[in-house]
This record gives structure tokens, C-alpha cells and sequence, in this order.
């Protein structure tokens, strides 16, 4: 049974998520906190599986509780947060929480449904790697990442790669660690699909973007490829690779419907920039849950182009990047903090 | 997924909300840079956003959403709070409100919202503020407005007036009205009229940059009569001035005084309904659950041995575990008795916004106080205090609190000090309602009295300072009719004295005319049951609450003494009057040697009750007396007795 405790300063809310939660016979909610002392309080004397917790609490707010509570007892924990709560969130997901979900703010009831079923997956998922999780945080803690500085070099290749990029669950922390491994000057355009709701990515981007070497951007309907410069597709929006008329390449966004649950869907994009980058697209898998990449990286093999898949050992939620590696298409599984350097040499070759 | 389950909570936590909300907006609005308050605001309407959401009331949701944009960026420091953008925030709590009441008629989408979104959205997008306009008593004419006004005068046109429309004030179709005016006399009359200018300017006409006034200056060949009709032709408008130019434009004191009774009447309404309402559910602390579980669970044990006992015949036994029996019930008891005991400041909450528009539309300056709100009542208490409550602070802010300059002049501090405060007195809990205003004036109460023939003038004639005050609780006259000598209108303060007979609790009022007014309303802590000595008296029981009674002694009779005919017994070197309750209740009594005193409390100091034997100290539950024996002197109830026989519970205050 999956012990969870929800915490939420909203007596609605705790009603609701409690009820969701206890809909699937495999997870018992056995507390629930009201801020963030009763929540550190609960997480003390109740020792819960998981924990779900939304940012915004008085007394102490939920970053208020990451603070505190992951240097002392490393748990699972999924942040609830409103939709003006991007930077927040990001931050959170720093400080050592798993992953989030957004609260309902549509008028569908679909939202509900679909909220409910989000939520029990992410618990179950952070559930299966709790193990992981928990010693992922506590190094973190014991060793903050340097700064990792990438070595220049220069580039000798003049065949154009491009590399493309997956990411669900545990993506901005993976993706965080990758990019700044890659220097200013890397010859080729970095596309990525994060799954994330629409808002959020651009402050995602915008992280990124002062975090690391290269440029961070989220991507718009238009825009051309440049060296040195990384676009994520907007949440809600599918990104895709075209050729114009004039045989210039542009980004593609579209509200076609969701694919395997998702939009941006990884495959589309994988897919569309196999089509034309053929053996010269790179593919990287990142940690997730659910196949989305699986089918575009097939795409990418069939034009002898590279694919990497997270190893085991660092991807947070090794969902994706297993199934990449059970259909055989995995060219390489790699550590995260060595995906950078294996793509630097794939962009030389 | 199925949410309806959902709308009960929804409602009861938007409605706890939105009244801390009220609350702490009237503290920002004192204390603009109060951080803490700001991010409370920003939670609370974040979280209503969330919830509304969740359960699909779109409208809510988005009224929320702007109103937690707007704190948003009050809180960032990027927009100023002013008292513009004040009385939109407050208009946009008022219209959550109104949601929520459409929420829980199941009718959610039934409010506009859409201008006050808009309003939010041009308040904290662009620095500048809007200005309400008001119309100048003088009309000030440029020297090209003379000139026009000549110009057209040689075609005919040579009345030249000022035309004032005025509108209700939150009139969305002020705008519109306003250019049908324009239209009607620029294409339809055209050869008749010619405008001269307007205020404020046309641009500012149609983007409805006015607030409930809006003037036209024109020459015409038509007379005042004629205008009008025309003008009338076109609904909606709340008033119409047409004046020559050089004419004053005074708004009329009865449509001011009109106007703000009306408001002031729809304030009331809204906040005393909102405070009025009964409260239909309780949030109750976890420890108190805790509390009762641990007690339901000792209670089983017990009767697992009371079971056991009865299979062994163990009598010994018996006595020890009914005992321990009766103490859990009884602490049991005690314990859900303090679950329907709900902090005084649910009922508080809303004061202050009240007190706060009230003042504001009579152009008065109140300091309100509030102090006490964690006192806890029962919450039947509660549900009929709140009337009471809100008749006092609206006479306080009405008819207490003077206008700014009169306050000045009689070297009163500017500010107004309205208090309201709930604390524990001896036996009771009090609340105070306390003003500094310009008191109750015994005069006048006298003669409003007299006129309404309340009273005649002999009584009158007959009636000490504080009794004339006290008139003002009487059925049949209103404060309002007191001070105005207008008869007709408002409720009187006797809902006070109705509300207290029915809670079994007085009142106390002191007014000093100039100086100030205190009502104290004095209730039992609790309905139904309290702890009483049950006392005997030649063959009758009686109870006396234990919260009246101060201690109990036995002493010889050979210690009293006599002062001035009455028996008095010197305890710790005061003087103890001793009263027989056998006198009383007309039992005879016996001489004995030792007697049994019960010490009480009276208001007018200690005394000693002598009775025959103090049967115990127990639970009574309170049975009022109905009818002809309600109103009997010195006894609140009555009590049912372990074996069915009545014993009556003696009223210490007015027994003696």
C-alpha cells in the first residue's frame, strides 16, 4: 500500500486530492497538513510513502518545507501548484521535489478526470523509484553539483546534426544537468519536448537560459535553426520540423490532438526531424514515464541516425528510456552527466 | 468525476474567505505596506481561484483570478495600492459574494463580472488612475465658449443652459445613455440646439471616464420645460438639473440624504444577512476529536466491566466503575459541548468592512477596535447575537460618532473610536460595544418619546438621566426618529433588549452626552446544561449555579452580628450581610446552632445564603419556565432531579 500524505492549506483541496488518491485501491492517504509546520510535523510522526504539496501555504510554504525536510527525511514529493506558479515550481523541483502536477483551473469536467489519473500515476511512478529518489536527493544534498564548465574545442565536421531531445518526469532536473554541459559554440541546433502544461515551459526556458552556456529559448511558430541554440516546444503545442517553399528550414507548432496522452508529443518531432536530418539526427531519451519517444527514435534508426537513452542509474523515472532499450534501439545508455560529453563527440563526426 | 458532492465544503470554506477577506482588506486599506496582509490576501483569492475551478464555476474562478493578479502585483511592488484601486478590490469581494450566492443556488454563471475585470485590469495595468468626476457648482465658461454661445445666439438659439444628468452609481449604461442625449440633440433637434461643451470632454464621455455626473452645456431656442421632455424621452436617467449657465449647480439635500440612507440600507441588508446567518456547521479542532475518541474509547472499557460485574455479581466493584463511568460521561459531555462552541470573531469578521462603508458614505472618520475574538460561545448564542450587534455599531457610527469638524470642534481627536469587545466577567461573558462619540441625549430622547407617546410627560417628568437613555431600547421608537424628529423610518435598538430576554442575559448601557456611549450585553456562556449546588431549604430543593456561588462556609450562629436589623457575619474583615433563603421562598426557618452559608456572587457585592443542607454539587440540565411563572423574580429555570422531582434554579441577581 502506498502511503500518502497530502498537504494543502485548502480543506476543499485536501477533500479532493484525498478522495482521488484513495479512488485507486493501491494508495491510502493516511494524513493530511494544513501548512507547512503541521506538514513537517505529519511527515515526522506519520513516516508516509509519499508526499503531495502545494506551494502556496501560510506559516511555512512549500519551498518552506523542501527546505527543511530533504536534507532530514528524503521523500517523494509531488508540488501542486496554481498556474502563476512557474518560477516556484522550478524551484522546488530544485530544492528536491519529484515532480508536479497542475492544479485544475479548466471548466471541463474532463480536467478532473484526467487530473486524477495524472496524479495517481505520478505517485505510483515516484512510488517505483522511491529508492532512487531518496539517494538522489540525499547526494545532492551531501554533494551540490559543481559547476560543471564544458571544455571548448573546436569543431571540425561539416556534415549539419541536429540533436532532439525527450523528457517527462524528472525531465527539467535531467535536462538542467545535460545542458550545461554543452559549450557556446556546439555545431548544431538542439530541439527538446518536455512534457510540461503550457506556461510553464517558458520559464523553464528561461532558467535554462541563465543557467547554462547555449541559448535556452522556447520555441515559436516560425522560428529557424541556429547552432548553439536549444528550443523547447511551448506545453500544449506539438513541434515539428518543415521545409518551406524556399527549402528553408522552419519550426512548426500545431493543436493537433494530444498523442499517447501528450502535447508536445516526442515522437512527432522526433519523426519530423528524422525525415529531413535523416543519419545526421541525434536522439536523446531522458527520464520518464510512458513510451513517448520510442516510436520516433525507431524513426531515427531506420535512417541510421544515433540514439542515447538515459541509463537506469540516474533517470529518475526510467520509463522511456527502458522502453528505448527493450525495443533494441538504444545505440548507447549513459549516466546523464555523460550524455553531454557523447554528444559532443556525435556532432564532430 | 462527480463534484457535487463537493459543493457543500466549496461554499462553507469561500464563505470563511471571503470574511477574512473583508477583514484584512479594511487593515490594508490602513496599512498600505502590511506585507503579511498582502500575502494573505494572495492566498486567499489564489486559493478561491483553485477551488472555484476545481468545481467548475468558471465566472467565480476568473473574478478570482483577476483579484489574485491585482494583489500579485500589489504584492511585487509593481502597482501602489490607492483608494481607487481599494474600492474596485473591495467592489470585486463584493461580486464573489454574489457568486457565491448564485453558487449555492446552483445557479453559478448567473453574475457580470466582465466590468469589474475590467476596472481591475485598467487599474493595475497603466500607473495612472481613473478620476471621478464631479460636476462644479460653477460652470466656468472659456472666452471660445462665450464667443459660440453669441455666435448662435444670432441664429435663434438663445437660451443657454446647463444640462446635468446624474446616474445610479454603478449605472454600466451611463455611457450610452449619455451619448443618446448627445445624439437626440445634435441630429433630431439640431436646428433647435447646439452644444457648446461638455464635461468631461466627448473622448472621455465614451471611454465612461465619469463617474455619476456628466454635463452639457448648449444654447437652444427651446424653454427648460420643453428640454426636459425631450431629455425624458430616454430611460435611465436617475436625475435631470437643467440650469442657466450662471446658475449654481447644488445637488439637492434631499436627494443626498435619499441616496445615502438607500445605501446605507442596502449595506445593512447585505452584512446583516451575512452576519445573521445561522451557523449550520462548526470547524472543530483535531484535538478535541482526539479528545472525544479517547473518551468513547474509555467509556467502552467501562462498560466491558460494568458487563463483567454483572456476570461475577461483584458489588464492591460496581460503585468503583460506575463512578469512573459517570466521570467519563460527564467529561464526555463536556467535550461536545465544546465542539458547539465557536470563537466570538466568526461573527466579528465582518464588522469591520461594515463599520468602514458605513462611515465612509457618511463622511466620518472610525477607528474600530475590535478585541476578544477568540472567546468562545455556544453556537445558538451566537446566532442571535448577531443582530444585536450590528443595530449597535450601525447607532454608533450613525448617531454616536460626530463629522470630522464637529469632532475637531469640540477638541475631540479627528478620528472616531468605535470598540467592540468580548471578554469574561465573574459568570458571565460580556460583549462591549463602546464609542466616543457625542453620547444619547436625554432630552431628546424625551421629547421623541412623548411625541410617539412611548411615554407621557409625567412619567417623563419622573425619570432619572439614565432612565430617559435607557428609552431607547423601548419598542416602538428608533434612534433614527430620535435624532432626525423623522418618524417612520429604522428599526429600533429594542431587538437588544429582545435578543438578550431570549439568550437569559441583560444589558447594561452608560451614556455621557458628548463624551461617549457603552453597551455591555451580558450572556451565559452556555444554553443548556451548568454545574449547580443543589441546596435544601425545609423540604425544597433548589440549584444554584455554581458559577454564581463564591464559596461555602458553616459557621455558629452565635458569630453573627446584627447591622441595622439584618444578620451580618464578619468574613476576613469585611462585612457578609447574610440573607435566610427561607425569608425568600417562605419556608420557616428553624434556629439552629451551626448554619450553612453559600456565599454568592450578587452585582452588588458578596452575600451569604443561608440554607438547611447542600444536598451536591452536579450537571443540571436548564428547563425554562414558560408562561404566567416566566417572569418570576430570582429564579432563571428549573431543573428535572435524578428522581423526577422539580427543584427551581435560583437567578442570584434578581432574587435579591
Amino acid at each position: 500500500m502506498i502511503t500518502v500524505i497530502v498537504a494543502d492549506d485548502s480543506a476543499l483541496m485536501r477533500r479532493v486530492i484525498s478522495d482521488m488518491l484513495n479512488s485507486d485501491p493501491t494508495i491510502k492517504v493516511i494524513g493530511t497538513a494544513i501548512n507547512g509546520e503541521d506538514c513537517i510535523k505529519k511527515c515526522r510522526e506519520l513516516k508516509p510513502d509519499i508526499m503531495t504539496l502545494d506551494i502556496e501555504m501560510p506559516v511555512l510554504d512549500g519551498l518552506g518545507v523542501l527546505k527543511r525536510l530533504m536534507p532530514e527525511n528524503p521523500i517523494p514529493i509531488i508540488l501542486l501548484t496554481g498556474t502563476t506558479d512557474a518560477k516556484k515550481t522550478f524551484e522546488g523541483l530544485n530544492l528536491g521535489a519529484v515532480d508536479f502536477l497542475l492544479k485544475p483551473s479548466g471548466n471541463i469536467s474532463l480536467d478532473m478526470d484526467k487530473i486524477r489519473d495524472d496524479l495517481v500515476s505520478k505517485v505510483k511512478a515516484a512510488y517505483d523509484s522511491r529508492e532512487k529518489i531518496t539517494d538522489k536527493i540525499q547526494e545532492k544534498i551531501r554533494n551540490p553539483p559543481e559547476e560543471m564548465t564544458p571544455v571548448n574545442r573546436n569543431f571540425y565536421s561539416t556534415s549539419k546534426k541536429i540533436i532532439v531531445i525527450a523528457a517527462s518526469t524528472g525531465g527539467p532536473q535531467a535536462l538542467e544537468r545535460l545542458l550545461v554541459q554543452l559549450p557556446k559554440n556546439i555545431p548544431a541546433p538542439i530541439l527538446i519536448v518536455q512534457h510540461m502544461p503550457a506556461g510553464f515551459t517558458k520559464t523553464l526556458a528561461e532558467r535554462f537560459n541563465n543557467a547554462c552556456n547555449i541559448a535556452v529559448r522556447e520555441a515559436a511558430d516560425g522560428d529557424i535553426l541556429e547552432d548553439g541554440v536549444a528550443l523547447i516546444a511551448p506545453g500544449g503545442y506539438h513541434m515539428e520540423l518543415e521545409i518551406q517553399d524556399d527549402n528553408s528550414l522552419k519550426i512548426r507548432l500545431n493543436q493537433k490532438p494530444t498523442e499517447l496522452g501528450v502535447r508536445p508529443n516526442a515522437n512527432r518531432l522526433f519523426k519530423s526531424v528524422a525525415d529531413i536530418y535523416k543519419d545526421n539526427t541525434i536522439g536523446v531519451v531522458l527520464t520518464g514515464m510512458g513510451y513517448d519517444g520510442t516510436e520516433g527514435s525507431r524513426q531515427i534508426k531506420n535512417y541510421s541516425g544515433l540514439v542515447i537513452a538515459e541509463s537506469k542509474e540516474t533517470a529518475i523515472i526510467y520509463g522511456m528510456p527502458k522502453s528505448i532499450v527493450d525495443n533494441n534501439l538504444a545505440d548507447m545508455t549513459l549516466d546523464v552527466d555523460s550524455i553531454g560529453a557523447a554528444l559532443l563527440q556525435a556532432v564532430d563526426v | 468525476m462527480d463534484l457535487s458532492k463537493y459543493k457543500a465544503e466549496f461554499i462553507s470554506e469561500a464563505r470563511d474567505s471571503l470574511d477574512s477577506l473583508n477583514k484584512e482588506l479594511v487593515i490594508l486599506e490602513k496599512n498600505p505596506n502590511d506585507d503579511e496582509v498582502i500575502h494573505s490576501l494572495f492566498r486567499s483569492f489564489h486559493t478561491l481561484k483553485g477551488n472555484a475551478a476545481a468545481m467548475g464555476y468558471t465566472k467565480f474562478s476568473e473574478l478570482a483570478h483577476s483579484l489574485e493578479d491585482a494583489l500579485s502585483k500589489i504584492r511585487d511592488k509593481e502597482v501602489v495600492m490607492t483608494t481607487e484601486l481599494m474600492s474596485i478590490i473591495l467592489e470585486g469581494c463584493d461580486a464573489l459574494e454574489e457568486g457565491l450566492q448564485k453558487i449555492s443556488e446552483d445557479n453559478p454563471e448567473d453574475i457580470t463580472i466582465a466590468h469589474i475585470i475590467t476596472e481591475i485590469k485598467d487599474a493595475i495595468g497603466s500607473k495612472e488612475q481613473k478620476i471621478e468626476l464631479n460636476i462644479a457648482q460653477k460652470l466656468e465658461l472659456t472666452d471660445s465658449d462665450n464667443g459660440l454661445i453669441s455666435q448662435v445666439a444670432g441664429k435663434g438659439l438663445v437660451n443657454a443652459y446647463r444640462a446635468i444628468l446624474v446616474f445610479e452609481s454603478l449605472n454600466v449604461l451611463k455611457t450610452a445613455k449619455t451619448l443618446l442625449v448627445l445624439k437626440l440633440f445634435t441630429k433630431d433637434y439640431s436646428e433647435d440646439v447646439s452644444i457648446i461643451k461638455t464635461t468631461p470632454v466627448m473622448d472621455d464621455i465614451r471611454a465612461g471616464k465619469f463617474g455619476q455626473e456628466v454635463e452639457i452645456v448648449l444654447s437652444t431656442r427651446k424653454n427648460v420645460e420643453e428640454l426636459k421632455k425631450i431629455v425624458n424621452t430616454i430611460s435611465g436617467i436617475k436625475e435631470l438639473y437643467i440650469l442657466g449657465v450662471h446658475e449654481d449647480y447644488i445637488r439637492s439635500a434631499g436627494q443626498l440624504h435619499e441616496e445615502k440612507e438607500s445605501q446605507k440600507q442596502e449595506i445593512i441588508n447585505k452584512h446583516q444577512e451575512e452576519v445573521v446567518r445561522t451557523i449550520q456547521s462548526v470547524k472543530v479542532d483535531m484535538d478535541k476529536l482526539d479528545k472525544l475518541m479517547n473518551l468513547v474509547g474509555e467509556l467502552l472499557i467501562s462498560n466491558m466491566r460494568l458487563k463483567d460485574i454483572e456476570h461475577k455479581k461483584d458489588l464492591l466493584m460496581l460503585k468503583t466503575v460506575l463512578g469512573e463511568a459517570e466521570r467519563q460521561i460527564i467529561d464526555l459531555k463536556d467535550e461536545v459541548m465544546k465542539i458547539r462552541m465557536v470563537p466570538i470573531g466568526n461573527i466579528f469578521n465582518r464588522f469591520p468592512r461594515m463599520v468602514r462603508d458605513l462611515a465612509t458614505k457618511e463622511n466620518k472618520k472610525v477607528e474600530f477596535i475590535m478585541e476578544g475574538q477568540d472567546l468562545e460561545f455556544d453556537r445558538t448564542i451566537l446566532d442571535q447575537i448577531g443582530d444585536p450587534l450590528v443595530h449597535m455599531l450601525r447607532n454608533s457610527v450613525d448617531h454616536g460618532i460626530e463629522l470630522p469638524q464637529d469632532r475637531l470642534n469640540a477638541r475631540k481627536p479627528e478620528d472616531g473610536m468605535i470598540k467592540i469587545k468580548a471578554f469574561r466577567e465573574k459568570n458571565n461573558a460580556v460583549i462591549e460595544v463602546s464609542d466616543d462619540g457625542a453620547g444619547i441625549d436625554p432630552e431628546k430622547v424625551k421629547n421623541a418619546c412623548i411625541k410617539k407617546g412611548v411615554i407621557t410627560a409625567l412619567q417623563a417628568q419622573k425619570m432619572s438621566t439614565k432612565e430617559l437613555q435607557m428609552l431607547i431600547f423601548r419598542a416602538g421608537i428608533s434612534t433614527n426618529e430620535i435624532i432626525t424628529e423623522v418618524s417612520g423610518r429604522g428599526v429600533g435598538m429594542d431587538v437588544v433588549s429582545t435578543s438578550m430576554k431570549k439568550l437569559g442575559g441583560a444589558f447594561v448601557m452608560e451614556s455621557t452626552v458628548g463624551k461617549g456611549t457603552s453597551i455591555r450585553l451580558e450572556l451565559p456562556l452556555t444554553v443548556a446544561i451548568i454545574t449547580a449546588f443543589l441546596v435544601r431549604i425545609g423540604d425544597e430543593i433548589y440549584a444554584i449555579p455554581l458559577n454564581s456561588i463564591n464559596e461555602t462556609l458553616a459557621l455558629k450562629s452565635s458569630e453573627l452580628k446584627t447591622i441595622k436589623g439584618y444578620d451580618v457575619f464578619i468574613l476576613r474583615g469585611k462585612e457578609l450581610p447574610l440573607i435566610w433563603l427561607h425569608d425568600i421562598v417562605g419556608k420557616p426557618k428553624i434556629p439552629k446552632e451551626e448554619l450553612l452559608l453559600v456565599i454568592i456572587n450578587h452585582s452588588s457585592g458578596l452575600i451569604g445564603l443561608v440554607v438547611d443542607s447542600i444536598i451536591s454539587q452536579q450537571q443540571i440540565l436548564i428547563k425554562s419556565l414558560q408562561d404566567i411563572v416566566k417572569g418570576t423574580k430570582g429564579c432563571s429555570g428549573a431543573t428535572i432531579l435524578g428522581d423526577g422531582s422539580i427543584a427551581l434554579i435560583l437567578d442570584v441577581n434578581t432574587l435579591i
